[in-house]
């Protein structure tokens, strides 16, 4: 991603993307907690096959409710000496058994194919978000950070899809039916079956409770690892050479450190407790099989409701395996699903369909404001770019001349004020248009692994062969690709890595396709080395040719024979005119022109 | 064996105490299987009509003593089973965290960052979660079940025997099954890597696309690995469902069969011995079903372990043994070659010498080896022939860590960790007072700029904290590369752009840096190469001549076209 934005973007956007995407507070709000509504509702075109997989689900689990029945049934078969009813009643623990496990089969497969089709969707989503939003949005984001937006996240969904909905529906359904029939059939010793079971959720709420700080530290050391661990990884090359490897590491371990302190505490106080509800979980006999014994001394129960009850208590604690994990699972899907609406909610660039032609080849700043989010970025600057002339902007690091040329490349919108491209506002500009009438060259330049031939198409996707060459011709890129082993056909990627000038070359040579009036330099010739810099330079006088030119550049040198230089403070125009009116003026320019002049000079002895 | 990762290298007591906390949970699961037992088997007792009059106040009593003879066991369990555990898993984070940093170079081109965070961070969680919890539950839980099942067969062994070759004959299966499982989960991660590489392009990509309104080849091509991936999911699993569905239903139809087999085999005036061995088979599909849900947490711990195997099976750099010293620093290479490929020589027969406190400039086109030259210096690769040393002997001899504190590079990227100001420069030195800190940033000329921040040197940089601009994390680093005393500096002169007063600061701080140091620069700026004590000149990877700069100007004609261009550059104007 461009990471040279403006400092004060940065800092705007990194907390508002902090906030928004990866704290995610508002969107957890807006979540209302309930994650698993959140993910019904992302997958509101699947609900009919969703509700399928649901009662197949709840089929399955019901039928797994007929074991403990058909015990009963054969207990009472035998006893009353009825050998065929005891067959058919097994035949049935068979046939339930077969039952339950295929409509689990098919509940299951019908709920991941749910997930496949809903997982695209959610990429798809995001690919047009992507296209939509405001491009500052996520040019903070670490390419960490994009990755799990967009690929770790969205696969993630998939436990919440294709599991956890079905899955803990019928958990739950399956133990109620058979609590239902427990209680129907004697609800003494349905409650004696029921009470482990309660008392073990309750014991487990209290917990939960008590918990809250180890848990909450034991969970916020776990994410402080992941944190960590994605920075020292990052940092490693650096950490290698400087031997603060061993502090870099130091650091890194205290991380790992401060998790393991939470640690013991953590098992004291939320594991070990939390044994009693794995314990009363699996211990539901411990009432029934008294009570049932006391009650058949009476004669009040027969031996196959006694067996029934044994095993329908039994299978309560199916109703916790279901559960083991979930916590943490939802956990999971919290973080996945209120990135997802936190990107969701991100407002788009307004964008019209059709518009009118600019007319002309000026630009013109209008009294633009824009903040992001709190910090006012640029404050009512107008500055005026006639067809053909050039403006340079400079000024100090993060005073906003970076934010200037990405508003009119529509990063975001202006928030007051408007800026003029031959006369019309560009945002009634459709991006094509816009887009056909300026063109940038940034100083990073991203290149997709696919051949040059395609990477130079994106400045003109029509572009014919010949057409392809003579840019990059023009571009002094024509040499080097043709030394590269399949010339314009090469793909570029860690096989074929270019050097930075030859990547500028050709982005420059790209900008030469589109062949707009209007060409946006920003830092186009930082960068490069001695020699290519020469080379881009060469190119960079052919690309600016007859056109309107707005150009960044720190090296004062470069734009000394612009028309107009604006030197950009705290977003305002605060000196503006030629090289000489500046130098004369003896202000802000002029001490810039300075120190340019003294680091030319500058020696490392002495 | 996913458990073996974590638990293998710690100290035999912890071994020890984790292996006796994986047997408490045993015996755990055989007390609950007891409980199951007694139940059964006083409901037998009792129907046949023969029980006692103690049997129930007996069977209480014993629900108690067991109910807490369960709780001091598990808790047991979990004590000896926990520590470990986590004391594993950081041992094995410390492990690859210092692997990695002894990796060469190279290995980084293989590794994706963000999988290796992921393996550090969400892979041993759950290698941590299947050993401390799940694995113990699930051998528990077999405890219950080969106990359900040796009281079956009291009651009544054929259907004991019917159920056990249901299970076998299925365990069969399920083995002959599991290539097609593991075939699945290895399509669906082979396939995701691919696409989750075009994912990123296009992600990475947007911004120039969108620049150029030719967002929609881009948009396509996305498209079109999105849906090869939904592809990929759907048939991984058609091959993965099959295999946990049978095994769940496996465990139910073995109940069925055997509850038959009882009933065929029905011994004469033997019914209540039979029900007995019907109740316990179907209390064996508890246990069953929770061994079965605990597999796929199984499988992500193997896959953690795979992830984990991958990166440590990247080999490290050799370390010396000798201690490197503080003391003026003299470095030669003779006749150093070295090859990224191992076809295309990077550096070919490269010899030179630098005096201590010299400065040695590197120049070159893009490409003639510069970076290289660097990498070799820095010990970031190894040379293939050829020699370098270090105040007279081979730096493979001396050890990595004392070598990198001899050396204090300063790159043009800056990388900050998550942590203070103060922190960030006291990497250089980790036992520095603050006085030496405050005086390194001085030095480097950031100490006003962090004292204007809102906690001063307290304030958190790096991601998520503070944002700096270029220029000011720059100065944090040669602060760190001040504090750190190192006798040779390495510079990568910043060719990118900052503005002309912010450059005259990092200009001033690089020369702190390098005041009396053994110094080795790749410059760009003419004044710096012209002051030179020595410049290197190099072209495709060989040193095609060496001197000052007049002695260049006067000898070498690529030299005289290189400082005419650099001259040109400099003094270009649109």
């Amino acid at each position: 991603m461009v990471a040279t934005a403006d400092p004060e973007i940065k800092a705007a956007s990194r907390e508002n993307i902090s906030e928004a995407v990866w704290e995610h507070k508002d969107a957890a709000g807006a979540m209302g907690g309930n994650v698993l509504g959140a993910i019904w509702g992302m997958i509101a075109v699947y609900r009919a096959r969703m509700w399928l997989a649901i009662f197949l689900g709840i089929g399955s689990a019901l039928l797994l409710v007929v074991p403990p029945f058909a015990a009963a049934g054969i207990v009472a078969a035998l006893l009353a000496g009825n050998q065929s009813a005891a067959i058919w009643w097994a035949a049935a623990m068979l046939a339930s058994a077969v039952g339950s496990t295929a409509l689990f089969g098919l509940s299951t497969s019908v709920s991941h194919y749910i997930a496949a089709d809903a997982q695209r969707d959610q990429r798809e989503a995001i690919g047009d978000k992507l296209a939509r939003v405001p491009l500052g949005l996520f040019s903070s984001l670490s390419s960490v950070e994009l990755r799990r937006l967009l690929v770790d996240d969205v696969e993630k969904i998939e436990d919440g899809i294709a599991h956890l909905i079905p899955e803990l529906t019928a958990a739950f359904v399956g133990p109620i039916v058979l609590l239902l029939a427990m209680m129907i059939a004697d609800w003494r010793l349905g409650i004696a079956a029921a009470i482990p079971t309660v008392a073990g959720f309750f014991i487990m709420s209290l917990i939960m409770k008590k918990g809250v700080g180890p848990t909450n530290e034991f969970n916020a050391a776990q994410a402080g690892i992941a944190a960590a661990m994605g920075d020292i990884v990052k940092a490693i090359p650096v950490v290698k050479t400087f031997n603060e490897g061993d502090a870099a590491l130091a650091w890194a371990d205290r991380a790992v450190d401060r998790f393991r302190a939470v640690v013991d505490s953590f098992i004291e106080w939320s594991v070990v407790p939390s044994s009693w509800f794995f314990l009363l979980a699996t211990s539901n006999v411990i009432l029934v099989t008294p009570l049932s014994l006391w009650l058949m001394e009476r004669d009040a129960v027969e031996l196959p409701e006694v067996v029934f009850f044994h095993l329908g208590a039994m299978s309560l604690a199916l109703l916790l395996s279901g559960m083991f994990g979930v916590t943490s699972r939802m956990r999971t899907q919290e973080g996945v699903v209120a990135r997802w609406l936190a990107l969701q909610g991100q407002s788009e660039l307004p964008i019209r369909a059709e518009g009118p032609e600019p007319r002309g080849a000026g630009v013109r700043f209008d009294n633009v404001t824009f903040a992001y989010d709190n910090a006012t970025v640029i404050r009512e600057l107008s500055l005026d770019v006639p067809a053909g002339s050039s403006l340079a902007l400079v000024g100090p690091s993060g005073s906003g001349k970076t934010t200037l040329a990405r508003l009119l490349a529509r990063f975001w919108d202006v928030g007051e004020g408007r800026i003029l491209l031959g006369d019309v506002d560009i945002r009634e500009l459709p991006p094509e248009i816009l887009a056909r009438h300026i063109s940038f060259v940034f100083q990073d330049v991203f290149l997709f692994s696919r051949s040059v031939a395609d990477n130079l198409r994106i400045g003109k996707q029509d572009a014919s062969d010949e057409e392809i060459v003579e840019a990059a011709k023009a571009a002094r890129a024509d040499d080097f690709i043709n030394n590269l082993p399949e010339g314009y056909d090469t793909v570029i990627g860690a096989k074929h890595g270019l050097s930075l000038g030859q990547k500028q070359r050709l982005s420059i040579a790209r900008a030469i396709l589109r062949n707009a009036p209007v060409l946006v330099l920003d830092e186009a010739t930082a960068f490069a080395d001695p020699e290519n810099e020469r080379e881009v330079q060469r190119a960079l006088s052919a690309l600016t040719r007859d056109k309107t030119l707005i150009i960044i550049a720190h090296r004062l040198s470069t734009i000394q024979n612009a028309d107009i230089i604006a030197f950009i403070e705290g977003g305002q125009v605060a000196e503006l005119g030629s090289h000489a009116e500046l130098l004369a003026a003896n202000g802000r320019y002029a001490a810039q022109w300075h120190a340019h002049a003294e680091s030319r000079a500058f020696r490392l002895r002495n | 064996m996913a458990e073996q990762i974590l638990i293998a290298s710690l100290p035999e007591s912890s071994r020890n105490r984790f292996s006796a906390g994986v047997r408490w949970k045993i015996f755990d699961g055989i007390l609950a299987g007891v409980v199951m037992l007694n139940a059964f088997g006083a409901v037998i007792w009792t129907a046949s009509g023969t029980a006692p009059g103690w049997l129930i106040p007996a069977l209480v009593g014993a629900t108690v003593i067991l109910l807490a003879a369960r709780y001091t066991v598990c808790a047991a369990a979990i004590r000896a089973t926990y520590p470990p555990t986590f004391e594993g898993g950081t041992a094995l984070r410390h492990r690859l965290l210092r692997h990695l940093v002894r990796l060469p170079l190279s290995a980084f081109y293989k590794l994706h960052p963000g999988k290796v965070a992921h393996t550090l961070s969400e892979d041993l969680m759950w290698l941590e979660n299947y050993t401390s919890y799940f694995r113990p539950v699930v051998l528990a839980e077999i405890a219950v079940l080969g106990l359900l099942l040796a009281g079956t067969a009291l009651f009544h062994w054929p259907a004991a025997l019917a159920a056990a070759m249901v299970w076998g004959l299925g365990l069969l299966v399920l083995r002959r099954l599991a290539g097609m499982l593991a075939g699945g989960l290895r399509l669906r991660s082979d396939g995701f890597a691919e696409a989750a590489r075009h994912f990123m392009e296009y992600a990475e990509g947007i911004q120039v696309v969108r620049a150029f309104g030719t967002a929609e080849a881009a948009r396509r091509d996305y498209s079109k690995w999105v849906e090869l991936m939904r592809e990929g999911f759907r048939k991984s699993n058609a091959r993965i469902t099959p295999v946990i569905v049978l095994a769940q239903g496996l465990a139910m139809a073995a109940v069925g069969i055997g509850a038959l087999a009882a009933i065929f085999t029905l011994p004469d005036g033997g019914a209540l011995r039979a029900l007995g061995a019907i109740g316990l088979l179907t209390a064996t599909l508890i246990p069953a079903r929770s061994i079965v849900l605990a597999g796929t947490v199984k499988q992500l711990a193997l896959i953690g372990e795979q992830n984990v195997a991958e990166i440590e099976a990247l080999k490290t750099v050799n370390d010396g043994t000798i201690e490197a010293v503080p003391g003026p620093a003299r470095i030669a290479f003779e006749g150093v070659t070295f090859s990224y490929d191992g076809e295309r020589a990077a550096l070919s027969d490269i010899s030179f010498e630098t005096e201590p406190g010299t400065v040695t400039a590197i120049v070159g086109r893009s490409g003639s080896g510069k970076t290289t030259l660097a990498n070799l210096l820095l010990r970031f690769w190894e040379r293939d022939a050829g020699s370098i040393t270090y105040n007279g002997r081979d730096v493979r001899e001396y050890t990595i860590r004392s070598f990198a504190n001899r050396v204090a590079p300063v790159f043009q990227e800056s990388i900050l960790l998550r942590d203070s100001v103060a922190a960030n420069i006291r990497l250089g030195k980790p036992d520095a007072t603050d006085d030496e800190v405050i005086a390194a940033a001085k030095a480097a000329r950031i100490h006003e700029t962090a004292m204007a921040l809102p906690q001063g040197y307290d304030t958190q940089v790096g991601a998520g904290g503070q944002t700096l601009s270029g220029g000011e994390r720059q100065r944090i680093t040669i602060a760190r590369a001040i504090l750190k005393g190192a006798d040779i500096v390495f510079l990568d002169e910043a060719t990118s752009a900052l503005d002309p007063e912010n450059e005259r600061e990092i200009q001033l701080a690089f020369k702190a840096l390098a005041e009396e140091k053994t110094v080795f620069v790749i410059a760009h700026r003419l004044s710096t190469i012209v002051e030179a004590d020595q410049i290197l000149l190099l072209d495709e990877g060989r040193i095609v001549a060496r001197g000052t700069h007049d002695e260049l100007m006067a000898a070498s004609p690529l030299y005289r076209a290189l400082w005419e261009n650099y001259q040109a550059i400099t003094e270009w104007k649109l």
